[in-house]
């Protein structure tokens, strides 16, 4: 009975990570954004979407019932979770950045251009691995 | 952590040495910093992922979750969550990342993690045994033996989470400061070379 309300939290939470990284990717790398405060904000967001994303994702785990690792989906979903791996871990490193830069330059300011470089290959990082890991859900929810 | 740093700047001193820094935990308002809610969401879901993981791996994956009910792994999550959040604000209300010697982080780290566990325990074992015990179905003693034995295990596994988390957290925080591209101005250590 749980299982649709879940499914959805799972792919509101995605969108809205996938959604504002590159919305900040685009953002930072055309110069609309010369600020660290939307990025502040938004890793709020993002951190409390990836604790979404985890729990909602093992709850649709538990409702599949998932193969073992030798089948092909196996296969899949053992990428996709070193993927997320991936991600959470990168991510941390980029929030870490941000905030390490905030203390450095403060929120408000113009941002130096190797700075907003930097932020912008993050958020576009972010953005493509979030994207790999949606085409590794529609494998696995599809074949 | 701008709200962690500048709001502490003051406090630093203090804090690195194990004394409790005063300020408040976030800066603009907020009951935690960004660092805290960050560290702490990082933790967790590298915990779950990683025992999620290594259950797919062996092939357990599905006999572990086939036996859990949605909502109640939900519970759970939120849970441990939220002990994740308390633990990594209490260590640093005491000591400050980036600043801090490891030494004394990664001590923070295992004492968090060992309250942690003995509390995700004890919540664990609230929720499943108290209306069993209530119900005549268990004896009391039974329960607080296994629950004795039970803490001093959560309480191993809790440090060990603990210190591997302090680590990686450090490590993370290393190499954030190592990426940040030099600032533009540097005049604010240019005159003390002089």
């Amino acid at each position: 009975m749980a299982a649709l309300p879940i499914r959805t939290l799972h792919v509101l939470a995605m969108a809205a990570l996938v959604g504002g990284t590159t919305v900040l990717w685009y953002s930072y790398r055309s110069g609309a954004i010369t600020s660290l405060v939307p990025a502040r904000q938004f890793e709020w967001l993002f951190w409390g979407g990836v604790g979404v994303l985890v729990f909602t994702g093992v709850g649709n785990l538990g409702a599949l019932g998932p193969p073992g690792p030798g089948t092909n989906w196996g296969r899949t979903l053992l990428v996709k979770l070193t993927v997320v791996v991936g991600l959470v871990g990168g991510s941390v490193v980029r929030t870490l950045l941000l905030v390490q830069a905030s203390d450095r330059e403060g929120t408000a300011g113009d941002l130096s251009p190797p700075l907003r470089r930097t932020l912008s290959r993050a958020y576009g990082a972010t953005a493509a691995v979030l994207l790999s890991i949606v085409v590794l859900a529609e494998v696995l929810a599809h074949g | 952590m701008a709200e962690d740093q500048s709001g502490r700047m003051g406090v630093d001193k203090t804090a690195t040495e194990g004394e409790p820094a005063r300020s408040a935990e976030g800066g603009d308002g907020r009951p935690v910093s960004l660092v805290t809610w960050t560290l702490a969401t990082f933790d967790t879901a590298l915990f779950v992922l990683l025992g999620i993981l290594a259950a797919h791996a062996s092939g357990g994956l599905a006999d572990l979750l086939g036996g859990l009910n949605t909502l109640v792994g939900v519970a759970v999550f939120c849970y441990l969550w939220a002990l994740f959040v308390l633990a990594v604000r209490w260590v640093h209300s005491r000591v400050t990342l980036g600043n801090a010697p490891l030494q004394t982080l990664v001590l923070h780290g295992v004492v968090a993690g060992c309250a942690t566990g003995v509390a995700f325990l004890l919540g664990l074992f609230a929720v499943a045994l108290v209306p069993t015990i209530q119900s005549g179905g268990v004896r009391l003693q039974a329960v607080l033996v296994v629950l004795l034995i039970g803490a001093g295990v959560a309480a191993v596994v809790g440090g060990v989470v603990g210190l591997l988390a302090s680590l990686l957290d450090t490590a993370a925080y290393g190499l954030a400061g190592y990426l940040l591209p030099e600032a533009g101005n540097e005049q604010v250590t240019e005159p003390r070379r002089q």
